[in-house]
């Protein structure tokens, strides 16, 4: 008796890939399919995190979203392939989710960035401590 | 339906969702610190769902060709929307935290008809 055939991937971006595929060819479809669900995860964030800024011009607004955007859409991959690992988790559901928290996060990334450095600094400052601690 | 009307179809739809977005972003854009998070959330959400639709033959979870009810649907949506161009200038000031609803028409504010509470 022979073994039964393999399950399906039945996942949201793989049917975009198969839909994808159908119309603009096997090439171009595996790579726009995660792309458009990163896209709209982006737009939803960035626009999030414009309507919390004081009134600005259009321009200014397409500015801060474009950025954004384009920051979710390098960045979101390689974020969730390495949240995948590590919650032993299929990436590929994480695109949308991590799309929207970097763009979500909009303007306030300078003032994360400066939280993840004093995080870091205590850190070490605490393992400096324990270390010297346990020497005397 | 042919592969070109099917075309022309999602084609025009993403015209008529092309111009929900403009909208939609461009109020996000006027909105304050102080806005209300209902008006953040539903323009936010109706700009990436408008996206969503004008990309939806290839949109987690349309995955379909628009037809015209969605064009038609779509194109109301934007005459709505379009319709408050001039008050959304800048965020309305029911928009803000701690404001009144815009249409708080409340039975006791009946007293000044003719025939209302409180009416001789």
């Amino acid at each position: 008796m022979s073994a039964p055939p393999p399950a399906a991937p039945l996942d949201v971006v793989t049917l975009a890939i198969a839909l994808i595929t159908a119309l603009l060819g096997p090439g171009s479809a595996a790579i726009v399919g995660p792309y458009v669900v990163i896209l709209l995860g982006a737009v939803m964030g960035s626009a999030w995190s414009a309507s919390r800024r004081e009134t600005e011009t259009r321009l200014a607004t397409a500015r801060h979203m474009f950025l954004h955007v384009s920051l979710a859409l390098l960045a979101t991959v390689p974020i969730a392939l390495m949240l995948g690992r590590w919650l032993e988790f299929d990436d590929r559901w994480l695109l949308g989710p991590v799309a929207a928290v970097i763009g979500g996060i909009g303007h306030d990334w300078p003032a994360v960035f400066r939280w993840a450095l004093d995080l870091g600094k205590r850190t070490v400052e605490s393992i400096a401590q324990r270390k010297a601690g346990g020497q005397q | 339906m042919s592969y070109e009307t099917l075309l022309l179809t999602a084609a025009v739809n993403a015209l008529v969702c092309a111009g929900i977005v403009f909208v939609c972003f461009c109020r996000v854009g006027v909105m304050r610190k102080d806005t209300k998070t209902i008006f953040r959330a539903i323009y936010v959400l109706m700009g990436t769902a408008a996206l969503a639709s004008a990309l939806q033959p290839i949109t987690p979870p349309f995955y379909s060709w628009p037809s015209t009810a969605d064009i038609a649907s779509n194109a109301v949506l934007l005459v709505w929307l379009a319709s408050g161009w001039s008050a959304w200038r800048e965020a309305p000031t029911y928009t803000r935290k701690g404001a009144a609803e815009p249409v708080a028409l409340r039975v006791d504010q009946l007293r000044h008809v003719a025939g209302g509470r409180g009416s001789p």
